[in-house]
């Protein structure tokens, strides 16, 4: 996966650079608006980080820009106005997902896997499979080993959420997001209740766990 | 008036803005007592020379008349018989009838005066000889060619009257002066003491000092309202101040507690690090994330509270939708806990809002009444129009004195013994940024907790 990651902070860009390749992830960085786009123009990026201040042009003005020429690659946009009215903004002009500063790392890259997973397509299947499960998004069942595992309906969505981030750390604010519709931490297990009720249903009977607890991030579904 | 909380501030009498108001009360005043005077007292000489002429011209006219009718011989004796009236002091009768060439035939002026009998001149003459007290207006007349006539009367009576009505302007005027100067000075003492109790508490605000508290506010005049004002600001400060000490105390315990627990792991790791295991290091981490909540929970509540009532940034919000999902979310968790959990939420209830904090604020509220309803019990969750929000628990319910203080920061109850006591001062802040208000109700058993609009 390469990044771009427009942000005049250098201090800040070279943390999340060595974040990021730390991971195997491949990062260029822009120090201002416009060799950003310049950047965008030229290279072939799969996501786009970008910082929401810049000295010569805002993020929002970015992201504009990129829309209205066509480019469709998806925006992370970080910021320290974490307040809603910003996120909402950033949202109407075509950011995909927003994320406030200070970042943990996991919460950065879980984020900036899913974005890349969901603009290449993977995971809107009717069937997705992963492992030894399997997702059926139109007639809303889960297998397992071929037996069917009876969910309730958000149980299902936790689950096909799961099925699309295969093998990726899904943090607690992206199941309250995605799954919940929710932008905030509670701070509080609720979270790791409902992933617990999912993951005695996929877990009961079987030998192998599937959904383990990534301590201090979010879960990451195995495929065994 | 000699309270000795306040100490009068000295050399008030100089300061005062009384004396302001007094110099332009003199001005006014006294300029006013001017155009009076000077109106009643050219009104009072001109008509009390008027008076004195028509007099005189009333006894020329007499005199005339009886020469005319009677002759010089009897003139003469009319003339003797009126100067040996005795006349008022000041009051005075002169006459003098005399021959074309000066001879006197009768009265008591010894010289014909500078005035002119062809003409009927009436002037103010000054005579001299015996009898004769001061200036006196004449009026002459020729009888027959040859034969002619002054009359005059001496007027000091009516510049005696004059001059006591100057006097009395003027004994006017210096009592008006002595009446201001002392309400000025009675005046001024009074808004002396009254303001410098107000200015001595400000004063010891501050200067930090515990301010002492006015003993009363006085008469309920402007100068009262200010007073009762300041008084309300003096506590209100004074609770601010106590809140934020019990905020900061609060603060230092919470965070020296973990930081503690955090060196003494450390510690452990430095004495041996092949004790560093996963499992220390992730309590190690435990510890630097709770400090971490417990600072962004602070740094919630104050930019909550700073824009509290602040309509930017405010967008229309599905509350019934959010509540939904929050109730949702926690389902699981209460049937886990053993606690039957329901709601009943009206749909479309939308309110101008901050999504993430009108979230923070029913999970916070589910969160809290699932905490302490004891398994078996039950936690109600109810959305209506308006919008109100209730959440009820069957736990311990909240005593009275508690009612209040629940809201605030760092108060928890002494079973709560996870968290930092942040989560219902943030809702309340959060309320008020909504321009809702949060309270906490019996619900026998338990409590309720309504959010709802402000009770006029």
């Amino acid at each position: 996966m390469r990044i771009l990651y427009i942000e005049d902070d250098s201090q800040q860009a070279s943390d999340v650079a060595a974040m990021v390749e730390r991971e195997g992830l491949v990062l260029d960085h822009a120090g201002n608006g416009a060799h950003g786009l310049k950047a965008l123009g030229g290279g072939d990026y799969d996501v786009v980080l970008l910082d929401r201040m810049l000295p010569d042009m805002s993020g929002i003005e970015i992201v504009s820009k990129m829309r209205s020429a066509g480019s469709e690659v998806p925006v992370l946009m970080v910021s320290a106005l974490g307040r809603s009215e910003n996120r909402v903004e950033g949202l109407d002009a075509g950011v995909d997902d927003y994320l406030a500063k200070p970042f943990a790392a996991d919460e950065l890259l879980a984020r900036l896997r899913a974005l890349h997973r969901r603009a290449s397509g993977e995971g809107s299947s009717a069937i997705i499979l992963f492992g030894d499960m399997e997702c059926h998004v139109k007639a809303r069942a889960a297998y397992r080993q071929g037996k069917h595992i009876a969910l309730s309906p958000k149980e299902f969505e936790l689950f096909r959420y799961f099925m699309q981030n295969g093998g990726e750390v899904v943090t607690r604010v992206m199941l309250l997001k995605d799954v919940w519709n929710l932008d905030f931490d509670p701070q509080t297990n609720v979270v790791d209740v409902n992933v617990g009720r999912l993951r005695r249903k996929l877990e009961q009977g079987f030998d192998s766990p599937v959904l383990e607890t990534i301590w201090g991030s979010g879960y990451r579904l195995r495929a065994v | 008036m000699d309270d000795p909380l306040i100490p009068r501030a000295p050399a008030f009498a100089k300061r005062s803005l009384v004396w302001r108001w007094l110099a332009g009360t003199l001005l006014v005043g006294l300029a006013g007592l001017g155009v009076l005077f000077m109106v009643v007292d050219r009104t009072t000489a001109a008509s009390s020379r008027q008076i004195v002429e028509q007099a005189v011209a009333t006894d020329l006219a007499g005199l005339v008349d009886i020469y005319v009718t009677s002759g010089e011989a009897e003139l003469s004796a009319r003339i003797a018989d009126r100067l040996a009236m005795p006349a008022a002091e000041g009051d005075a009768r002169h006459y003098l009838l005399s021959t074309g060439d000066g001879r006197k035939l009768a009265g008591d002026l010894e010289r014909w005066p500078q005035i002119s009998a062809e003409t009927s001149e009436m002037a103010i003459i000054t005579p001299q000889g015996p009898g004769i007290g001061g200036p006196v207006l004449a009026q002459a007349t020729m009888l027959e060619p040859g034969v002619r006539l002054v009359v005059g009367h001496e007027f000091a009576a009516q510049t005696a009257m004059r001059r006591d009505i100057r006097t009395g302007f003027a004994l006017a005027a210096a009592a008006l002066l002595a009446a201001l100067l002392l309400w000025a000075f009675l005046a001024a003492r009074t808004l002396r003491t009254r303001v410098d109790r107000v200015n001595t508490m400000f004063r010891a605000i501050g200067d930090g000092a515990s301010a002492p508290d006015l003993p009363e506010t006085g008469p309920p005049d402007e100068l009262g309202e200010l007073t009762a004002h300041a008084l309300a600001l003096k506590h209100r400060i004074g609770a601010l101040l106590a809140s934020q000490r019990q905020v900061n105390d609060h603060l230092a315990h919470e965070i020296r507690t973990p930081l503690v627990h955090l060196d003494n792991r450390l510690a452990a790791l430095a004495d041996g690090p092949e004790n560093a295991s996963a499992e220390a290091l992730n309590a190690a981490r435990a510890n630097i994330r709770d400090l971490v909540q417990l600072l962004e929970g602070l740094l919630d509540i104050a930019v909550t509270e700073a824009r509290s009532g602040e309509r930017i940034g405010l967008v229309p919000v599905d509350l019934s939708e959010t509540t939904a999902s929050i109730a949702e979310l926690f389902a699981d968790s209460a049937e886990d806990m053993g606690v039957r959990f329901t709601s009943d939420i009206a749909p479309g209830v939308t309110l101008a809002g901050d999504r993430p904090m009108l979230q923070r604020l029913v999970s916070n509220l589910l969160d809290n009444a699932l905490k302490f309803t004891p398994a078996g019990g039950e936690v109600h969750l109810s959305l209506r129009e308006g919008p109100e929000l209730r959440v009820s628990d069957t736990g311990p319910g909240v005593p009275d004195d508690w009612k209040t203080r629940i809201f605030q920061r760092f108060e928890r109850a002494e079973s709560d013994t996870n968290g930092h006591g942040l989560g219902l001062a943030l809702s309340q802040a959060i309320a008020r940024r909504h321009g809702l208000t949060i309270r906490v109700l019996d619900n026998n058993p338990g409590a309720v907790f309504v959010v709802g609009k402000r009770e006029r």
